[in-house]
């Protein structure tokens, strides 16, 4: 509206907060972000089991997504506008994954639930490969789609900033990685370089506390819808949820951890430090979904 | 091109609310889903305290943001400029309320009367929300049933008593709409959305 006007200058109206994605987009977000990465992960160090674990996680995602939809019969329907859409485009990358990542691990599968079906290709083999690799591409899609559907509302400030799909991508890498950590030790598998795979949470967790920082600090410093958003994240139930879980519990507890887990060297006491981690990261991640959701506000229309 | 619009002169309301019972009559909207409310807001200091009032409604945005984030491409634009929900394809993901700058997006969750829950609905409800699918996005239609038929006016226009909301085709150049726009200046709400909204108001 034109400045100068008495009546545009009186009428500004409050921010509003929104209250129609909730938990269950933060359960999507927070399953689906790191079940995809624990697949591309998994899929690289060659741990089945990983790779299994990633698409039980992205399943869990889609059935909250799809049970949160207004009309979960027309589920169906959520891919039909790919051209402008980041909703549409995720709904085909999860459908795609679902698809090729089910075909990778269902020899995997027999080989654990023998039900006398033996399959034409193996998780090694070229087929299985293809699978591997059609299923990491959209396993990408699947991991960044949901900073994307939050960073083009344009009229969130909280959500329509970069720093969100980069945020969710980078801690979803973290929690990725924890994942397969924590399988990895639970197993007693030989498939990660421990010190490598402790280095890169490490790293993967500092680079999404900077990020979440300047997260924080671009909205204190925004429009007063940001600045509301700001103050719901530092503030009261949410605040507890980001300023406790997500940023203390989520990544500066394990950043603390790890970094004496480095120092100590491989021995009981840096795993037990490794474990207790990879937890907390993945706590936390939920827990900065969750608070960053509910601190969407929308801008005021006038 | 048509572009069928609403010039809101914000000078003639009154703060009746006459537009938003009358919308709610037309269309026997469910509860909590305005498509029509005014905004009030109260300045100054005692005893000059005045109350402002801003009558607000879908803005049929020519670049509209629901359009463009809805997945399921349920929503669409006729070429009168109108933008519709198609109920039947709408699965209720709610990405058109995150992107509408108005908040104009109104998410239909569950079906109970305005009497509350425990109370069963009056034969009008009954009768209105047999239109409306729980679990689906509803909006303005500028009373499309009416435009339809002819009757070129919407219900918000039609009962407005001081004649502060103007409804036609802001591309006709001697169309009412278009001549206030024209000759008071007329600004349309939040114009850094880039949604080109077709409403406009004048002060």
């Amino acid at each position: 509206m034109k400045a100068g006007n008495p009546f545009v200058e009186r009428f500004v109206m409050e921010p509003k907060i929104q209250n129609f994605w909730g938990l269950a987009h933060a359960v999507e977000f927070f399953t689906m972000g790191t079940g995809a990465t624990l697949f591309l992960l998994a899929g690289i160090v060659r741990m089945e089991l990983g790779s299994l674990a990633g698409v039980i996680l992205v399943a869990l995602g889609g059935v909250s997504l799809i049970q949160d939809l207004g009309r979960p019969e027309r589920f169906w329907r959520t891919m039909a506008n790919l051209k402008t859409s980041w909703v549409a485009r995720g709904a085909l990358g999860v459908n795609v994954f679902m698809m090729t990542s089910f075909l990778f691990v269902a020899p995997f599968v027999l080989q654990i639930v023998p039900i006398g079906i033996t399959l034409p290709w193996t998780t090694g083999s070229t087929v299985g490969m293809i699978f591997l690799a059609l299923a990491s591409a959209s396993a990408i899609v699947v991991a960044i789609y949901h900073g994307l559907v939050l960073g083009s509302s344009s009229v969130i400030p909280a959500w329509r900033t970069a720093l969100v799909p980069t945020q969710f991508f980078v801690n979803a890498f973290a929690s990725g990685a924890a994942f397969l950590w924590i399988l990895n030790f639970v197993t007693g598998s030989a498939s990660i370089d421990p010190r490598t795979s402790v280095q890169m949470i490490t790293l993967l967790t500092i680079a999404s506390l900077i990020i979440l920082l300047g997260y924080t600090l671009g909205l204190s410093n925004g429009t007063a819808a940001a600045k509301t958003s700001f103050g719901i994240l530092t503030n009261g139930k949410t605040g507890a949820y980001f300023i406790g879980g997500g940023i203390f519990v989520g990544l500066l507890l394990p950043t603390i951890l790890l970094a004496i887990a480095l120092a100590v060297g491989p021995s009981s006491i840096s795993n037990t430090l490794v474990l207790i981690s990879s937890i907390a990261i993945l706590v936390g991640n939920f827990f900065s979904k969750i608070s960053v959701l509910k601190a969407g506000v929308y801008e005021p229309t006038f | 091109m048509v572009r069928l619009s609403m010039v809101i002169d914000v000078k003639r309301c009154v703060g009746c609310y006459a537009c938003s019972v009358a919308c709610k009559v037309e269309n026997g909207t469910p509860p909590g889903i305005w498509y029509a409310p005014v905004f009030e807001k109260e300045v100054g200091k005692y005893p000059n305290v005045k109350r402002l009032f801003l009558p607000t409604l879908c803005n049929h945005c020519k670049d509209a943001p629901c359009i463009k984030a809805c997945p399921t491409s349920a929503i669409s634009k006729r070429k009168d400029g109108i933008v519709l929900v198609d109920q039947e394809k709408c699965c209720g993901t709610k990405a058109c309320v995150a992107a509408c700058p108005y908040g104009a997006m109104h998410f239909y969750g569950e079906e109970r009367g305005e009497y509350g829950p425990e109370v069963p609905l009056t034969p009008f409800e009954e009768q209105a929300y047999k239109k409306f699918q729980v679990g689906t996005v509803q909006k303005c239609t500028f009373c499309v049933h009416r435009i339809d038929q002819g009757n070129n006016t919407p219900a918000c226009v039609e009962t407005c008593p001081t004649e502060c909301r103007i409804f036609g085709d802001i591309d006709d150049p001697n169309s009412e709409p278009a001549k206030l726009i024209r000759n008071r200046n007329g600004m349309q709400p939040r114009p850094e959305s880039g949604a080109d909204p077709s409403n406009h108001y004048v002060f």
